[in-house]
């Protein structure tokens, strides 16, 4: 790992499905073995880290002590990614806070990578929402995550109104995320472990659990075809990710290792 | 499930027919006679089905709605060691199979120590071979043997098919058997369990015997599926019930198979003398009656070939002797 990477998901609208691709996000670096700290900013509860308790802090964003300790600490922490779940109606504030403290600067000078997710919602509200958040980007890497999180089709039968939102960021990557059954979403909402360790079948303490081995290959079947999202984009090469030269290799989906804490 | 494997027959078709109805029933009364707590499911919605058959032993399911699914496979594994058949048709072999795909269901049954088969039952039919094809990239790993029913039209590993694509060679084969037999056999309250067990009244002794010759036939190929699967050590054994045997007391009998007299054929089997009718003896098992009949097949070759040689000797002696008898006749010009 050359240089430290921060993954910024994020929507300037509620209900896209922020957190579940952030879930996914973490068990993808984890299935390869990059470490990495995930920091929640939905005080006080917290969502991503009902899922993900060990490896995610809540903090707040806004909160300039909590800016510190975000972003002071990338160059110093263990972990290759720092991953920041933005709470809904954030992304572009934070983005802002980004280009004031330098840290926007500092990705262009390739003093560290920065990775946005902008999770898009199937309306034109939050498409209005790309070129204000490329906008704002220089030399970070712009993820547009269409979420099919119903049967919209992102304006794709239109093609003048697609190329008029996805065609103007021509750096822009897009990512689709493919439909989970509800039900399957659902027991994994309830089970409040991530996608990989409800896949395998276990609890949060790694005890054997009893899901349905139907809804397990739903989720597993969805959670593959995500990841192959994340292979086509190269993003483990543009987040300058290899594999922990430490770890041992081991070809089952394992759950994220303890990272930075507070 | 105490380490112990169980089978789980997929008999599908991607097209009409092919027998897989019948292959089902079949598969279920073996073990109902061989005593195993089977478990038979009918995915099909079209006349006749499996459950019109054995309705005491078939569930009928739907897989269309995810709920029926998780219903459905979950019982598939549940821990009651006993094999299970489903009966898959070709408008629910689609959704099935991919269903299956989905879920990663061969390898989640497998750890379950339940051992998947499929049994292919098709025509060739472009679109049919296809499909089964598709089925054997999708499962490379798990057994698939086509239903050869010479009655039907027999299934595809042709020389149509791609080398690449072809499906495995070993094959479960239904033999053939007379028409009125197959008929008889189709009556909806037909059951081979209790055919087996005792003769249907009104039934000619010929047309019993050789329904039973039939059927003692395709329970050996299954029994060889079993071994196939890897149930050498836990095999179904089925034994024929006394009462048979007596009812065919006046046919000549063989206790053991012996090998045939130089120049004749094995003798022909009478009702009574196969391996599932003396349930004291460890069945014969059918690699023995292969090597029995091959040795009556060496026998004869052996004894036309003895033949030949002397009518060949006889030809060149009555050759010979012509040859003198022309040469003496024109010296004594």
């Amino acid at each position: 790992m050359t240089k430290p990477a921060v993954v910024i998901i994020g929507a300037d609208k509620g209900g896209v499905g922020k957190t579940t691709v952030a879930r996914t996000l973490l068990d993808y670096l984890a299935q390869h073995q990059i470490r990495t700290r995930a920091f929640d900013t939905e005080i006080p509860r917290g969502t991503l880290k009902r899922f993900h308790q060990d490896s995610t802090d809540i903090v707040d964003i806004s909160h300039v002590p909590d800016q510190m300790r975000i972003f002071d600490t990338v160059n110093s922490t263990d972990a290759a990614v720092s991953l920041i779940d933005v709470r809904a109606g954030l992304l572009s504030p934070t983005l802002s806070a980004l280009r004031k403290i330098g840290f926007i600067e500092a990705a262009k000078k390739g003093e560290i990578t920065l990775v946005v997710f902008h999770i898009l919602g199937p309306s034109i509200a939050s498409l209005e929402e790309i070129a204000q958040t490329a906008n704002s980007l220089r030399d970070a890497k712009y993820f547009m995550v269409k979420n099919f999180i119903n049967e919209s089709h992102y304006f794709g039968w239109d093609d003048a109104t697609y190329a008029s939102y996805f065609k103007r960021v021509p750096d822009a990557v897009t990512i689709e995320i493919p439909k989970l059954v509800e039900m399957a979403a659902e027991q994994v909402e309830v089970a409040s472990v991530p996608f990989a360790t409800f896949i395998a079948n276990k609890r949060q303490s790694g005890d054997p659990a009893s899901y349905s081995l139907v809804l397990r290959g739903y989720v597993r079947h969805w959670l593959d075809n995500v990841c192959s999202q994340y292979d086509r984009t190269g993003l483990l090469r543009i987040l300058g990710a290899t594999q922990a030269s430490s770890a041992p290799a081991d070809k089952s989906r394992p759950t994220l290792k303890v990272a930075e804490t507070a | 499930m105490g380490g112990e494997t169980a089978p789980l027959y997929v008999v599908c078709s991607p097209g009409r027919s092919g027998g897989r109805t019948l292959v089902s029933r079949l598969l279920t009364e073996f073990y109902v006679l061989g005593d195993r707590p089977v478990a038979a499911f009918d995915l099909c919605d079209d006349e006749p089905q499996l459950a019109d058959y054995l309705p005491h032993l078939t569930t009928i399911a739907d897989i269309t709605d995810i709920r029926d699914q998780i219903r459905f496979f979950e019982r598939l594994v549940a821990d009651d060691d006993g094999p299970k058949i489903i009966d898959v048709n070709h408008r629910a072999f689609k959704i099935f199979f991919t269903t299956i795909k989905k879920i990663g269901f061969f390898d989640e049954a497998r750890r379950h120590s339940i051992v998947p088969l499929i049994l292919l039952a098709g025509d060739a039919h472009p679109k049919s071979l296809e499909m089964c094809a598709t089925i054997r990239r999708w499962f490379p790993d798990v057994f698939l043997l086509p239903v050869r029913d010479v009655t039907e039209t027999i299934a595809f590993s042709g020389p149509d098919m791609p080398a690449k694509e072809r499906i495995a060679r070993n094959s479960l084969d239904v033999p053939p058997l007379r028409s009125s037999l197959r008929m008889l056999m189709d009556v909806q309250d037909f059951s081979f369990y209790k055919f087996w067990r005792a003769k249907p009244a009104n039934l000619p002794d010929a047309w019993d015997n050789e329904l039973l010759d039939w059927l003692t036939t395709v329970f050996f190929e299954i029994q060889d599926i079993e071994v196939l699967l890897g149930f050498e050590e836990n095999w179904t054994q089925i034994a024929a019930p006394p009462s048979r045997r007596v009812g065919i007391a006046h046919q000549a009998r063989q206790r053991d198979v012996q090998p045939p007299d130089r120049g004749q054929f094995a003798p022909k089997k009478a009702r009574g003398d196969t391996a599932m009718d003396q349930p004291d003896q460890y069945p014969i098992t059918k690699l023995q009656k292969m090597t029995v009949q091959l040795q009556s097949a060496e026998e004869r070759i052996n004894a036309f070939e003895s033949a030949i040689k002397q009518w060949q000797d006889r030809a060149t002696q009555a050759e010979t002797k012509l040859l003198k008898l022309i040469q003496s006749k024109i010296e004594h010009r």
